[in-house]
């Protein structure tokens, strides 16, 4: 099967997501360990690694738990079924949010852990999961 | 009484020659849903019910019944 002349619409989109996912995955590496190495102090390009880990973050969160696009998008793929599985995604993402911030506090109490650096981290979990349940999802009747 | 919901849209759709695609046509939703709801993966809404009873000129009760186990 080849990938770029597959035409359905649905399957594409699950790709773009997975591939975004580990984008993010990577970037949200390389920012933690490159701050880290550097002692918690923050060079310029460690702010365009965070700028782009948030970018990339929001517009997971944005597409895989809204209907938002920037371009015109076929309404078959806002059916009904699409929008259980965001309202689904959304819901994991929150609470894998909440989790990940649950665990981050009980750390803090022992090791204290830097807002700036630990926030972008929080947020791209939460993004993530509701990125790879939503793609999961939709991939059931693919 | 613990009941599920029953399925016959597949045997409906073939009996009236139509593939998922076309079905999906027809009342402008993606082939995933149509194969997410033939399977019992996906529980439609009512409106959704109610259009593809008409796209395929049956009733709804003919693709969707209460599933008591047997009782």
């Amino acid at each position: 099967m080849s990938w770029r002349n597959n035409g359905d619409p649905g399957q594409r989109r699950q790709r773009a997501f997975a591939v975004a996912i580990m984008v993010l995955v990577t970037v949200g590496l390389s920012v933690t360990s490159a701050i880290q190495e550097q002692g918690g102090h923050w060079r310029p390009v460690n702010i365009v690694q965070t700028g782009t880990l948030l970018f990339l973050a929001t517009a997971i969160a944005l597409g895989s738990t809204t209907r938002f696009s920037i371009r015109y998008r076929d309404p078959a793929l806002n059916d009904e079924l699409t929008m259980a599985n965001r309202a689904s995604a959304a819901l994991w993402g929150f609470w894998a949010l909440m989790l990940a911030l649950g665990v981050a506090m009980l750390i803090n109490l022992r090791w204290p852990l830097p807002l700036q650096e630990t926030l972008p981290v929080l947020i791209g979990i939460g993004s993530i999961i509701a990125g790879a349940r939503f793609v999961m999802l939709e991939r059931r009747g693919a | 009484m613990d009941a599920k919901l029953g399925v016959r849209l597949k045997e409906v759709r073939t009996g009236a020659g139509l593939t998922q695609a076309e079905l999906a046509d027809r009342v402008s939703v993606s082939r995933k849903t149509i194969n997410t709801v033939e399977n019992g993966v996906f529980i439609p809404s009512t409106l959704l019910a109610l259009k593809l009873a008409a796209a395929l000129g049956t009733d709804v009760e003919d693709l969707f019944f209460l599933d008591t186990g047997g009782s």
